[in-house]
């Protein structure tokens, strides 16, 4: 089966550690890389071309999705973040999917990143 | 002994009042200091007697420090005693016995735990708090504590993985103390965006641990016209219940 290689980025250091354990169980996902400030990030990710990047979207420093409109070739994105009215929102096509953070389960996790990823169950 | 103690090991409010029954003059001296470092006040006896003197007077104790080897009546002796004076006061204060010794089985004579290592600071701090949280908790039954299953919600993520557990839990150690500085922070100049942001990034980790009251508290207290009384009243409670946290967190770190 492909791998895919994936980054994580949030400024929560505790909940990187959380994710990046649970996705350990999806044997499809390698771990590029976990990043918790957004400096270079539009370098490294136009460097290191993840398949999926999973983003918190109310990094403190930076506004979680503006770096990535500037990248030429955006991966395919997972939103990831507690605020609660994130889904009124309009986002741009590779934005695949959004988790929010107070639910974190482990399925729905799985099959929130196959179908970003489009792999099939 | 460092002379260097964390916030998160100190009794921010309401300072503990504790009985220490200590024969050795060195080692008062230690617990002495110990409690002063954690912002705790003590008295001490230096027999069996003397301790059975302490807690029958005025004086009010959350704890014992209890000495098992002592000349006379011994730790065992005295805190059957203790229990046998009858009143809940005694039946319910916890006497945590101190040595470094082998010990008996301490539940016949009614003490509670012991602390085996209490060389070591932290270890000591955080037997201490783990009784004291109980003893509150019993006492106040409105401070809803839910810290409980804390310890078993991080060793079911990943069964076995000891670095895991270690790195989540002091990673989650940073964020309930930036959350609690933030939050007061932001109350104490009204900084409404401080206080927004520290309430959503405590969310994730509170959900995980299924702190749904607490989570709770801290909706109610980002709420704009709460009165100046109830907003101080949740802070206090708020403050509470993280400190608690943070001490079930630095158990499961070790």
């Amino acid at each position: 089966m492909k791998k895919y290689n994936y980054m994580l980025v949030d400024d929560d250091v505790a909940f990187c550690i959380l994710l990046k354990e649970m996705l350990k169980n999806l044997t499809f996902l390698n771990h590029q890389g976990t990043y918790n400030k957004m400096e270079s990030l539009d370098t490294i990710i136009s460097e290191n071309k993840p398949d999926l990047l999973l983003l918190d979207y109310s990094m403190d420093t930076n506004d979680g999705l503006s770096f990535l409109a500037e990248i030429e070739q955006p991966p395919t994105t997972i939103i990831i973040s507690s605020l609660d009215d994130l889904f009124l929102q309009e986002f741009p096509e590779y934005i695949r999917e959004f988790i929010w953070k107070p639910e974190l389960k482990q399925e729905e996790l799985e099959q929130k990143i196959k179908k970003a990823l489009k792999i099939e169950s | 002994m460092s002379n260097f103690v964390e916030p998160q090991h100190k009794f921010s409010e309401n300072p503990p009042h504790i009985l220490i029954v200590e024969d050795s003059t060195a080692k008062q001296l230690l617990l002495s200091n110990y409690l002063k470092m954690m912002n705790a006040t003590g008295e001490i006896a230096k027999t069996g007697e003397e301790a059975i003197q302490h807690i029958s007077s005025k004086s009010h104790f959350d704890m014992i420090l209890m000495d098992l080897k002592m000349p006379g009546m011994d730790g065992y002796e005295t805190s059957r005693h203790i229990r046998n004076i009858g009143n809940d006061y005694c039946k319910n204060i916890p006497i945590i016995a101190i040595s470094s010794g082998a010990v008996q089985d301490l539940k016949i004579s009614g003490i509670t735990d012991f602390i085996s290592n209490f060389y070591d600071f932290e270890n000591f701090y955080i037997k201490m708090r783990e009784y004291l949280v109980k003893t509150a908790n019993s006492v106040n039954s409105k401070e809803t504590i839910e810290v409980t299953s804390i310890a078993d919600t991080i060793t079911n993520i990943s069964p076995g993985n000891n670095q895991f557990i270690k790195d989540f839990s002091a990673a989650c150690i940073d964020n309930y103390n930036e959350f609690l500085d933030d939050l007061t922070d932001g109350l104490k100049h009204n900084n409404k965006e401080l206080i927004s942001n520290a309430s959503h990034k405590i969310k994730a980790l509170n959900a995980v641990f299924k702190l749904n009251n607490f989570q709770h508290d801290i909706d109610a207290i980002s709420v704009d016209d709460l009165e100046e009384n109830k907003k101080e009243s949740l802070l206090s409670k708020i403050k509470y219940q993280t400190t608690n946290i943070l001490a079930q967190l630095n158990s499961i770190k070790k």
